[in-house]
């Protein structure tokens, strides 16, 4: 579809072809002698190819788009000679504008007076900085701030913590409140443990509500949800740590069903939890979705646990996914990767093996839940606005990245 | 003398470190001698002790006085 068009003649002489030839250097006898280019069956000098695209130059610069143009690419076919005497009329068209490439794509064509077309091409031209010659408006540039400002505070960003009854999760929740946020726990069988986490927060003067959830069931991670949504008015936040109970074994005592298992408790829930959010990140332009990985998955990995660390480098693979996607929701997501820390969850892994890991660790010490929840505190402030898609080990300095 | 007992003083033959230097909490980042070479001997100290047979690694996770005695709880010494 044609927008546009400028157009330019410019007579073709022996003058013009020396003094191109003076300035290039290129003084190919075609180009500079009479004699030589008629014993090639040429009828006279022939111009240089890059006298016309000096003349393109010229109507990109000056006329279309003018002021402000930045010539990205030329593809340009040379049909016929041009030999002095001739006139060389050029004309450019805009064939395309591209708003999100801020960018237009212009059709070429050169004819000489006597109708022959001796140059046919198309250009590619950035135009940040005009519209003139055009007639629709191009190029509209992403606004400045692609997203609004935060203008709430941690009071009115509640954060769904899965997971937050024992260990990190619960450590994170209690976090996580005293920062200001109101916070929703779930937990799948210790809901004892669900109410002391829940009456700790109260007696600290947060907000803090529990919620069964089976996290082997994503499909149920909507009406979670929502029903957080009811106590809490919207949803921007979130925490994936629950986890079951891990055990340890070689590969070939794996299961289908044990790798499955925790492939939907990390990455099945870990999906349907973003989905659930969504429409809240996207209405506030301000989203927070962290994710607990595992030292594991850094360096080489532990033996006995290949279905663990192939669970959550999956789990990694999905929240690299969900950062690009969610960015211009204003909505961040990263891994947090803590060290081996000493809680239920590692319950069954050999005295030895703990040992092991703290000595090894550049920190010498095993990780502490705090350590994790001070990560995730940072990541749901506002100061944590750019980084996404991370993987962010909070291990004591082993198998560094 | 109980496994602690023995262990410590097996490695103050072998880091040549008086054996009050030394305590369940002791590794290799505060025994001078403790370094790869020397864990070759204590490996060989500690099998003779204790009449056990180490592996490789057993060897390499010979980090820290804890760790040892968990190698060793491994063999049945308690």
């Amino acid at each position: 579809m044609t927008l546009d068009a400028a157009e330019l003649e410019l007579a073709i002489t022996a003058s013009l072809i020396d003094r191109f030839s003076e300035f290039s250097d290129d003084d190919n006898p075609l180009h500079m002698d009479q004699g030589f280019a008629t014993a090639h069956s040429f009828k006279d000098r022939v111009a240089h190819g890059a006298i016309s695209v000096a003349a393109i130059s010229r109507l990109i610069g000056t006329q279309l788009p003018g002021t402000g143009a930045l010539w990205r690419s030329l593809q340009i076919d040379w049909l016929a000679p041009l030999y002095p005497g001739d006139v060389l009329r050029l004309r450019v068209a805009v064939a395309q504008v591209s708003s999100v490439a801020g960018s237009i794509r212009l059709n070429i064509t050169g004819t000489t007076g006597r109708d022959v077309e001796v140059l046919r091409g198309s250009a590619a031209v950035g135009i940040q900085a005009t519209t003139q010659g055009l007639s629709t408006t191009p190029a509209a540039a992403p606004p400045a701030v692609p997203h609004s400002l935060p203008t709430a505070g941690r009071a009115d960003r509640p954060v769904l913590v899965t997971g937050g009854t024992r260990g990190i999760g619960r450590a994170t929740a209690i976090k996580l409140a005293r920062l200001g946020h109101p916070v929703a726990i779930t937990y799948h069988s210790g809901l004892a443990a669900a109410d002391a986490v829940v009456l700790q927060i109260r007696k600290d003067g947060g907000q803090a509500h529990a919620y069964a959830f089976d996290a082997t069931r994503p499909e149920t991670a909507a009406s979670l949800v929502a029903d957080v949504r009811r106590q809490f008015g919207r949803l921007l936040a979130l925490v994936h740590s629950a986890s079951p109970q891990l055990s340890y074994a070689p590969f070939e005592a794996l299961t289908q069903e044990g790798l499955s298992s925790l492939q939907t408790v990390y990455v099945g829930t870990g999906l349907a939890l973003a989905q659930a959010l969504a429409a809240d990140c996207q209405a506030a332009s301000w989203g927070r979705l962290v994710y607990v990985g595992t030292t594991a998955i850094v360096g080489d990995p532990p033996s006995n646990a290949a279905a663990y660390v192939a669970a959550k480098m999956g789990l990694l693979g999905l929240v690299r996914g969900l950062a690009v996607e969610l960015g211009k929701r204003g909505t961040t997501c990263n891994m947090v990767s803590p060290g081996l820390t000493d809680t239920d969850l590692v319950a069954d892994l050999p005295q030895r093996a703990k040992l092991l890991e703290a000595q090894r660790a550049p920190m010498r010490r095993l990780a502490v839940p705090d350590d994790t929840a001070a990560l995730i505190g940072f990541l749901l402030g506002d100061e944590a606005g750019f980084i996404t898609g991370s993987h962010l080990p909070v291990n004591g300095g082993i198998g560094m990245l | 003398m109980n496994t602690l007992d023995r262990l410590l003083q097996v490695m103050s033959n072998v880091f040549d470190v008086p054996r009050e230097r030394l305590s369940e909490a002791s590794s290799a980042d505060d025994v001078a001698n403790w370094d790869s070479a020397n864990v070759l001997h204590l490996t060989m100290a500690i099998e003779s002790e204790f009449q056990i047979t180490l592996t490789p690694d057993d060897m390499a996770d010979m980090l820290s006085v804890k760790i040892i005695l968990e190698i060793l709880k491994n063999e049945g010494i308690e």
